[in-house]
């Protein structure tokens, strides 16, 4: 994160599409007012200081290195911020990695805790998006639920949307891009671990041709002492 | 502003060679920003605002700005490029710019003309929902329901019935909204290109002020930036999807207000050797520009609204109607200070690029008739009661579920196809090298080979994809029971209804007016 709080990434993809959009809009303006603006600086600083001009923007090829190296200097920037941001964004999944590690009376043993499979069917006219709900139970020492929700024969513009609901009611994970895939992920910091109870995943049908089928899957990571864990099944 | 490019507005534009017709009197834009700003206020309409930042956010933030941008260099700007010249080079609207090529393609000109007519028979309804909320803006109104902002709009404002088939009653709220956008566009275009030069000094850059305001307030709000990393940051994972090319590709056609003829018509009243190039792409990235500013201001706001009530972005990035009138006058009522004033602004916004976009199609309509010698002095009054009165339907109750449906196909199938149309008659029939060389005349950036193979085979050929891909899901949804999008299910009867038979009818009429009204005799 950047002082202002904006991702490095994001700070980046300001910068590039601002120096596209509002650049190419700025080139052609001139362009139309036969400007050109290769030689706006130089035009600038003749205006402003005559003297000055002479000496220093004899040549032409000045003011070109002048406007190419400006150009550059931004690339660079953007393209500094953005590696920052991809390094920040590995350096959190490493800090990921050693918190499990850290877990060393306890490991992760894998569970299947749901898995369904139905079809999108508004129930009449004006009805709104199909909302099929998916209750699923947790026991006791949850650290991860993952939910992961997938399509059969869903085509091209099929979109599907996904949000999960805690035992309280409160929606705890989404997973509402474009597509027919969707994933939400659940996990408890530290070493803490999530409610018991009954969750609900919401299937939510956006777009798509009738009668597309879905298949959900939840899988939880539960807690377990270390004995008596069968290999296969540990994290 | 360059001697060449100010018009004479008493001048007579000279027709083209071989054209029968006597050289006649036509009003020409009295100024190059004003036709400049005329066409931005064209193409900036509502969907800058409500569906351009929704994508971004949608398609993984920054991700979807590369496809974007491909697309806008690759298909956009050549076919804005094409319909600005075609205008400038006949002379003509639409009908008779095509009708000088081979007059039996009157019928295409004059098809595009009633389908940006038909979509300002129901965007005159969503611009009055805009106007009727600026002086609910000053009380907020839209706090007194207790199930939120969005129920406020659907069930106290629009009174939206259980579905198309139940027409309902006429909001009157919505029914005088609307009835004042019909007057003031009338107002605006009743006398002429000279007055409308003017109007549009004001009503294009007004809007883009209104913002600068509105982002310096959203970027000050907590949670702010959490939005604004949800808009930019990349998601690069979501590049390789089809889904977001072809998104990328139907946002650019449809921001630059391509295929409605808009360009066409107001390119026509150009002077002769008018810089088309340039104009094109100051649109262009004026209209982008415009639509990446509204996103940082959306998703400023959005991310104070998460950050207040818990909800994740994701759900709050929603578009369209559920965006303007539910989620972002949501986040202006929890607003420590300046709620009325963010409203406000956001709803004059809003209601500006409205009207802005719906001038410009009746204006297209207006200049088409008139270029066709209609024997009827009162044109622009009539086609105004006409479409206000069809207005009418859009405004009921049920009309809501009609605007979702008729808009779809327009939209996504009506506007491609003839988009494919226009570029496979100017490759083909005209001859793009002819075109293209025509274009250059008088023009500071020149057309290259790019620009050639755009227009034969890239932006073509990605529209035909693209109609496949929304017209074969349309048809095989329709077979198989119904297609739903968002909180409609369009239905076989409705689908019917409210797109193909309209399409019928249209080109039925477009064959009747190419029939009726021929300018050589």
């Amino acid at each position: 994160m950047g002082p202002t709080g904006l991702t490095a990434s994001a700070w980046a993809t300001l910068i590039i599409t601002s120096i596209i959009f509002y650049g190419g809009f700025i080139y052609y303006v001139f362009k139309a007012l036969n400007i050109d603006p290769k030689t706006l600086p130089k035009k600038a600083l003749e205006m402003a200081h005559p003297e000055y001009v002479k000496k220093m923007w004899r040549k032409d090829h000045k003011t070109k290195m002048f406007m190419a190296g400006g150009v550059a200097f931004l690339l660079l920037v953007a393209a500094m911020l953005a590696g920052f941001g991809a390094y920040r964004e590995l350096e959190g999944a490493v800090v990921e990695d050693v918190v499990e590690e850290e877990l060393d009376e306890y490991v992760l043993v894998r569970e299947l805790v749901m898995e369904q499979t139905g079809t999108a069917n508004p129930a009449s006219v004006g009805s709104g998006a199909t909302s099929t709900p998916v209750p699923f139970t947790i026991r006791e020492g949850c650290k991860r639920i993952i939910v992961n929700l997938s399509s059969t024969n869903a085509r091209l513009l099929t979109d599907y949307d996904l949000y999960i609901y805690g035992p309280d009611g409160n929606q705890i994970g989404s997973s509402a891009t474009f597509g027919s895939d969707q994933s939400a992920e659940i996990e408890a910091r530290g070493n803490n671990t999530l409610a018991n109870g009954t969750y609900e995943a919401e299937i939510i049908f956006f777009a798509g041709t009738m009668g597309t089928s879905w298949h959900i899957e939840v899988t939880a990571w539960y807690m377990q002492p270390l004995e008596g864990v069968g290999e296969e099944d540990v994290l | 502003m360059p001697e060449e490019d100010v018009a004479d507005t008493s001048g007579e534009t000279k027709d083209m060679p071989g054209e029968p017709e006597a050289a006649e009197a036509k009003e020409l834009w009295p100024s190059r920003s004003g036709f400049i700003l005329a066409a931005m206020g064209s193409a900036i309409g509502l969907g800058n605002v409500w569906r351009f930042p929704y994508l971004v956010g949608r398609y993984g933030g920054g991700t979807f700005l590369v496809p974007f941008i491909i697309a806008l260099i690759t298909t956009g700007i050549p076919l804005l490029n094409l319909e600005m010249g075609l205008g400038r080079i006949m002379r003509s609207s639409p009908p008779f710019a095509f009708g000088k090529i081979d007059k039996r393609l009157r019928v295409l000109g004059w098809s595009m003309l009633l389908v940006g007519f038909v979509v300002i028979i129901y965007y005159t309804v969503i611009v009055g929902w805009s106007l009727a909320y600026i002086p609910k803006a000053l009380t907020l109104s839209w706090q007194n329901n207790p199930d939120g902002a969005l129920s406020y709009f659907m069930n106290d404002f629009v009174k939206v019935s259980s579905g198309p088939g139940v027409i309902g009653g006429i909001s009157p709220g919505v029914f005088f909204a609307m009835a004042a956008t019909w007057i003031t566009m009338y107002l605006i275009l009743f006398r002429g290109l000279g007055q409308l030069n003017k109007v549009v000094k004001v009503a294009v850059p007004l809007p883009a002020f209104l913002l600068v305001i509105m982002a310096i307030r959203s970027l000050t709000l907590p949670g702010a930036m959490d939005g604004l990393n949800y808009y930019l940051t990349p998601n690069w994972s979501e590049l390789w999807s089809a889904e977001i090319w072809l998104a990328a590709y139907a946002q650019v056609f449809f921001t630059l207000s391509l295929a409605g003829g808009v360009m066409i018509a107001y390119a026509s009243r150009l002077p002769k050797g008018a810089d088309v190039n340039s104009n094109a792409r100051i649109v262009a990235f004026g209209d982008v520009g415009f639509a990446f500013f509204a996103g940082i201001v959306v998703f400023s706001t959005l991310g104070f609204m998460s950050h207040t009530t818990g909800q994740p972005l994701p759900e709050l990035a929603a578009s369209g109607a559920g965006l303007a009138f539910g989620v972002y006058p949501t986040a202006i009522a929890q607003m420590p200070t300046g709620a009325v004033l963010m409203g406000l602004l956001f709803f004059t916004t809003l209601f500006i690029i409205g009207l802005d976009s719906a001038f410009a199609l009746l204006e297209a309509m207006n200049l088409g008739f008139k270029d066709a010698k209609v024997n009827f002095k009162h044109i622009l009054p009539a086609i105004t009661i006409f479409g206000f009165l069809m207005s009418i339907f859009f405004a009921t109750g049920g009309g809501y579920h009609w605007i979702e449906i008729v808009d779809a196909f327009f939209n996504e199938v009506l506007f491609v196809s003839i988009g494919i149309l226009q570029c496979l008659v100017i490759a083909y029939v005209y001859g793009s090298k002819k075109f293209m060389d025509q274009c250059n005349e008088g023009s500071e950036v020149k057309l290259g080979k790019w620009w050639e193979y755009s227009i034969k085979y890239f932006t073509p050929g990605f529209l035909i994809i693209a109609l496949t891909v929304h017209l074969g899901g349309m048809v095989w949804g329709l077979a198989t029971g119904g297609y739903a999008y968002g909180n409609e299910l369009f239905t076989a009867k409705y689908m019917l209804m409210g797109a193909f038979i309209p399409a019928g009818i249209i080109l039925c009429i477009a064959y009747y007016f190419y029939r009726r009204w021929d300018p050589r005799d």
